[in-house]
């Protein structure tokens, strides 16, 4: 018997009408042996899914498979009978969902929805079967399973939906999990939790595991072997250490150079431009040719072949054709070619000097962490410097959502989703707002806008309280504050033009009045964000993610703010379309002296554009100073585990995972004392007691943890 | 002398509320795609064609006049007199015609106008519309149905069923009735055809200049399908309505093709009456819930808060009291208004109006919770739309936000219940009539049909052609209605739109 579990070869499908079928995946081939994790690794809309499903012969109803052979550990899946088919199905291989939320039936207890599928692949008695579950249950991490059983899916967070979903899949015992984007909904703290849980159970049984996922970070951390999906096409086969190390196709490099990080701070990412392909045409050469840098005449002409450059690593490119020192060449001329900035060793060199410069100081600043005098320490320190005008001052926010019971709705509890924030916000700079889902960010973001109505503390903006002036007076403020949101999909009226939703503002703030010269500087407004003016007139859903969020930008620069508080711009796009809008942030930044305030729970973006952090936990900041100190060296607790949890594509610069139990509580009833004691490697009972000051450090950096003297010591 | 009832008044205004929104739908891209949708549904196009037939009839039906009387008095005086107390609303008009006439003979120059409303439809069918007979008779009959004693030639009297007065009195030979009516039929259709053909010419015609083809290109096209819109199924529904048009024109001259009611009337005439009624219930009643459901739906979902608690707390209450409850007493109270206030109706016609609009208004107040209620779920959900969010951190103003940017993305919902609530609408005038809280006795409505059928059901044998014709034209129209109201769902349900 052969180590080969799963061997596809040149599988093809298509969705849609016949006349006009959408070739969602062609000619796709590759193998999987046992034990072993291999990545499908791609942008939306490459077919990912899709060729998960023909495996599985889950195709929705327009689709068919109309190719290729699927052997599963030697049998041809594509020739069974349905009847057959649902017997691999979960017994011989089983699947698991990028969203947890949708895949649990909510009127089902946790333990029937388990039981089923154990009953579906094993004749067991009723107590074996309850057996059977709760040893499911605890497999996957989840404690006193024996409870949980009895519960329903809405009483579970999204990581425990993920784990319960991930025992569905394991009740068959099968040889191969396929797990479709199985972290993409879940913060970095849950996602290690749940990657981790996979390796350990890949470790126990002896499954193998197809991983597709869109994160290359993701990839790096718990694949073997991966192949690189673009536009319906399998173009590049490697294993992870020997892509990792030299990407051979185009695409595959250039996904990796858009990916942000500190080290390309001062630079540009390197952008792949246009689009995905539309898959309901035929292709005649290579379908990246379009958007290659490297393209050649020959690209265009015939289907493009495999090419081996090494043992480990296959490539559908032309640039391989003549063998692997040509490519060498090409290589090292693209990067002086000015796709990867030059500046980029320079900047980064001079980021080190910078940081090295500042380490004395910190270490300093760790020994008399307790010190009284710390504070004038750090304020030396601040004043060494040039320092900017602070324009916006955010001191003590709350915002609290009465929870309303009965009949005669009356207030039984507060959620507290912001719970005394102070923010510090410089002109012309970035502040990079941090925290996990249901932190309280966002809301932190539309109650400096007063889209919310604050519950308490200042906005101070230019020296006027935003919080407490009348909501009339608000008007003259919203042309200075302006919000982008995280999903273009959404944040447009699809009923209006672009020109028209670009020129609100305008409009409603009086600040052009005639039509005509309002069209005149929403087409200049156009062409500041690369849409171009013939956009003016057409629906929003013409364009793109990544056009759609330039449009929204375009419609925060049309009023000319000062300040822009930008929530997860980039967390729905994909990563060579994030390098596009990330870019075109920071050219406006750099042109127009704007401020943003910047909400994600991308660590990596942070480390590309913020000069300044702030770590949010419940509703709190927890660690607030400039980027660099923090990500290079977190204090809180929280923020070593949270950094510490983020999948990273550099072996050097992985870190070993402080993991976190549990997840964040409820801000309704938030734990006594410190927040986040309850999951805190380093809590003492002291914590529980009372929520800790904060603390100045001598680099300006301020953290809330009373455990920081130990910390810093230990550290 | 034309005259505008009220509810003319409303139907004039609904349509060019139509027209106004056709040609706003036209120039906005999310309106215009879905009417292309339904233009581009071959059953959509066949619903359309008949409920067009339907409208075109319930319009001339609503452009009402006092009709222009002869001067000549005495002859006017002589017809009324063959009339007798079975027939006794016409009589009573009639003599109130022949008094007007009288007060008006003085002045002799001037033209004198009948106080009589009738339409340019029952201008129309006014064969239809004079030709009573004196009771039940059944369709195509030559005979009444019931028994009477006929006086014979030679003095002697018997019992039969005697010739109707008008129902294929031009035969002979009441036995060749079949063949007669086989020949009409033919001709009726014959005359059909060819009027279709012509249209079809000027419409192939049209379509070759728009599409720059030649004449026979064109038909081609449409004969083989290849139109982006089903033009075929357009024309034969259209063939199929004018066939049965002329078909029905060419034996109602000389037939009672539905048969006659209690009273002698032509039951085909009463139920092309009815049409308008019906259609004005099922508009009407809509036009008067719309302003409400859309502004306090839209209020309760964007405000929210205490707005949203005091809408929901009418609309929960208004809902709770049971809709027939509230329809007989607005109606009952109305009656007695009405009987109080005698002297201010100049007619019977008048008096029905009103009492037509009034079931429209407090259909209209019962019916509007169900389309509230969505549109505050909607406003609800859109109220935190990330749009919506950028329009207020814009300083847009709340009037603005919710006139460009919720409204026009609940339209699809208010499209959708318009259409399904009109056949609905129709169906429930026939109810209320039926237990005599609908529309005025005196006034033709399907609904009235089937309640003064219903106990000729119970004779031997039955009388069934009332009950019949009445069903027959409300169940073509609802049908129309409701393949019509299912594609307009498909085409605007955005959730239906992307899965396909």
């Amino acid at each position: 018997m052969s180590d080969v579990l799963l061997h596809v070869s040149s599988l093809s499908a298509q969705l849609g009408s016949s006349e006009r079928p959408v070739r969602v995946c062609d000619d796709v081939g590759f193998e999987i042996r046992r034990g072993e994790t291999v990545a499908l690794l791609g942008e939306s809309g490459c077919g990912k899914s899709m060729t998960a499903l023909s495996l599985m012969r889950l195709l929705p109803l327009s689709g068919r498979i109309t190719g290729g052979s699927v052997r599963l550990d030697g049998r041809e899946l594509l020739a069974l009978t349905e009847r057959e088919m649902r017997g691999v199905r979960g017994g011989r291989m089983a699947m698991i969902f990028q969203e947890p939320q949708t895949s649990l039936n909510p009127v089902l207890k946790v333990g029937e929805q388990i039981a089923e599928a154990v009953r579906l692949h094993k004749r067991l008695a009723k107590p074996a079967v309850a057996e059977r579950v709760v040893e499911l249950l605890r497999a996957v991490g989840i404690p006193d399973p024996a409870q949980r059983v009895g519960e329903f899916p809405h009483q579970l967070s999204g990581g425990m939906k993920q784990r319960v979903m991930i025992a569905m899949a394991l009740a068959g015992d099968p040889q191969l999990l396929i797990a479709d984007e199985p972290t993409t909904a879940l913060d970095v703290t849950i996602q290690a939790q749940v990657l981790q849980l996979l390796k350990g159970l890949q470790a126990q049984t002896g499954m193998a595991v197809l991983l597709i996922t869109h994160d290359l970070g993701v990839v790096a951390e718990t694949a073997d072997r991966l192949a690189v999906m673009y536009a319906g096409q399998i173009v590049e086969k490697a294993s992870v250490d020997a892509f990792f190390a030299a990407p051979a196709h185009p695409y595959s490099r250039k996904l990796m150079e858009s990916v942000p990080n500190a080290s390309k701070r001062r630079g540009k990412l390197a952008v792949i431009p246009g689009r995905v392909p539309p898959l309901d045409q035929s292709f005649t050469g290579c379908r990246f040719a379009e958007r290659c840098g490297d393209v050649m005449p020959a690209c265009r002409e015939a289907p493009i072949g495999w090419f081996q450059p090494n043992r480990k690593q296959q490539v559908r490119c032309l640039l391989w054709a003549k063998g692997s020192a040509r490519f060498r060449e090409e290589e090292i001329s693209v990067g002086t070619d000015g796709v990867v900035e030059p500046s980029l060793d320079q900047g980064a060199a001079r980021l080190d000097a910078a940081t090295a410069s500042l380490a004395p100081p910190a270490a300093e600043a760790k020994a008399k962490a307790g010190d009284a005098t710390l504070e004038a320490a750090s304020a030396s320190v601040r004043s060494a410097e040039p320092d900017p005008r602070t324009l916006l001052a955010v001191d003590g926010l709350r915002v609290h959502f009465p929870i309303q019971r009965g009949l005669f709705r009356s207030t039984v509890g507060h959620v507290k989703a912001v719970d005394g924030v102070d923010l510090h916000l410089k002109a012309g700079q970035t502040l990079a707002l941090v925290g996990e889902s249901g932190c309280g960010k966002t809301t932190v973001g539309k109650a400096i806008l007063r889209l919310m109505p604050p519950t308490d503390g200042q906005v101070r903006y230019n020296g006027v309280d935003l919080a407490s002036i009348q909501a009339g007076q608000m008007r003259r403020y919203r042309k200075d504050l302006q919000i982008i949101f995280q999903d273009p999909f959404a944040s447009m009226n699809p009923r209006m033009l672009v020109g028209d939703i670009i020129g609100e503002g305008l409009q409603a703030l009086g600040i052009e009045q005639s039509r005509a010269t309002r069209r005149h500087r929403v087409a200049a407004l156009l062409e500041q964000v690369g849409i171009g003016e013939q956009a003016m007139d057409r629906y929003p859903h013409e364009f793109s993610g990544g056009q759609r969020q330039r449009i929204c930008i375009a419609r925060a620069l049309a009023v000319d703010p000062k300040l822009i508080v930008c929530d997860e711009p980039t967390s729905a796009l994909d990563v060579s379309v994030q390098a596009q809008i990330l870019n075109l942030l920071k050219r406006l930044q750099d042109e127009l002296g704007l401020s943003y305030l910047f909400i994600t729970h991308d660590i990596s973006v942070v480390a590309y554009l913020a000069h300044e952090v702030a770590v949010m936990y419940l509703g709190r900041i927890v660690e607030q100073g400039r980027a660099a100190e923090v990500l290079d060296d977190p204090r809180h607790p929280y923020t070593q585990a949270l950094l510490s949890a983020v999948p990273m594509m550099d072996k050097a610069e992985r870190r070993q995972i402080i993991r976190l139990e549990g997840d964040m509580p409820s801000p309704a009833t938030p734990p006594a004392g410190c927040h986040f004691h309850p999951r805190c490697p380093r809590a003492i009972a002291e914590c529980a007691r009372a929520y800790p000051q904060a603390r100045q450090l001598r680099d300006g950096r301020m953290v809330r943890c009373s455990r920081l003297d130990t910390s810093a010591e230990s550290a | 002398m034309p005259i505008i009832l009220i509810t003319d008044t409303l139907i004039f205004l609904l349509i060019a509320v139509g027209i106004g929104f056709g040609v706003y739908a036209a120039r906005h891209e999310h309106l215009r795609g879905p009417w292309l949708q339904v233009g581009r549904s071959s059953v959509g196009v066949a619903a359309l064609v008949v409920i067009l037939f339907y409208v075109g009839i319930g319009l001339l039906d609503s452009l009402h006049f006092h009709p222009r009387i002869e001067p000549v008095v005495p002859v006017a005086a002589l017809t009324s007199t063959p009339t007798q107390a079975d027939a006794e609303v016409d009589a009573a008009e009639q003599t109130a015609t022949a008094r007007a006439q009288q007060i008006n003979g003085r002045d002799e120059d001037a033209p004198t106008y009948s106080t009589q409303i009738i339409s340019v439809l029952d201008l129309w069918l006014s064969g239809l519309r004079e030709r009573q007979e004196k009771t039940f008779s059944a369709p195509f009959a030559t005979q009444l149905f019931v028994k009477e004693a006929i006086e014979q030639p030679d003095g002697s009297v018997v019992r039969g069923y005697p010739r109707l007065e008008h129902g294929g009195t031009h035969l002979g030979d009441p036995s060749r009735r079949g063949v007669d009516i086989a020949l009409r039929g033919l001709f009726g259709m014959l005359t059909g055809l060819i009027v279709w053909v012509a249209l079809m010419a000027i419409l192939i015609a049209v379509l070759a200049l728009r599409w720059r083809q030649s004449f026979n290109e064109s038909a081609q096209a449409i004969w083989r399908g290849e139109t982006e819109f089903p033009w075929r199924v357009g024309l034969i529904t259209l063939a199929l309505m004018l066939v049965l048009s002329f078909v029905a024109a060419e034996l109602a001259a000389k037939y009672h093709i539905l048969g006659t009611d209690k009273v002698g009337e032509d039951v085909f005439y009463q139920s092309l009456k009815s049409i308008r009624t019906g259609l004005v219930i099922g508009t009407l009643t809509t036009l008067v819930m719309l302003p409400a459901a859309v502004i306090l739906g839209i209020m309760a979902g964007y405000f929210g808060g205490r707005t949203d608690d005091v809408i929901q707390y009418l609309y929960t209450t208004l809902n709770s009291i049971p809709g027939v409850l509230l329809i007989a007493a607005a109606i009952l109270m109305l009656q007695v208004y009405m009987t109080n206030h005698a002297d201010q109706f100049q007619s019977l016609v008048e008096r029905a109006d009103l009492r037509l609009l009034f079931l429209c208004i407090i259909l209209g107040v019962t019916s509007w919770t169900g389309l509230c209620r969505l549109l505050r779920g909607e406003s609800l959900k859109l109220r935190e739309a990330d749009y919506v969010q950028a329009a207020r951190s814009l300083g847009v103003r709340h009037s603005t936000v919710i006139s460009r940017h919720i409204l026009p993305n609940v339209l699809h919902i208010v499209m959708i219940t318009l259409v399904l609530d009109f056949s609905g609408l129709v169906l429930a005038e026939a109810v209320l009539s039926y237990v005599n809280i609908g529309v005025d006795p005196t006034m033709n409505s399907w609904g009235n049909m089937i309640n003064s059928a219903r106990l000729e059901l119970a004779r031997d044998p039955v009388v069934w052609w009332s009950l019949a014709a009445a069903f027959m034209f409300m169940f073509t129209l609802v049908l129309a209605a409701n393949l019509l109201a299912d594609v307009v769902r498909d085409a605007f349900d955005p959730r239906l739109r992307s899965a396909t």
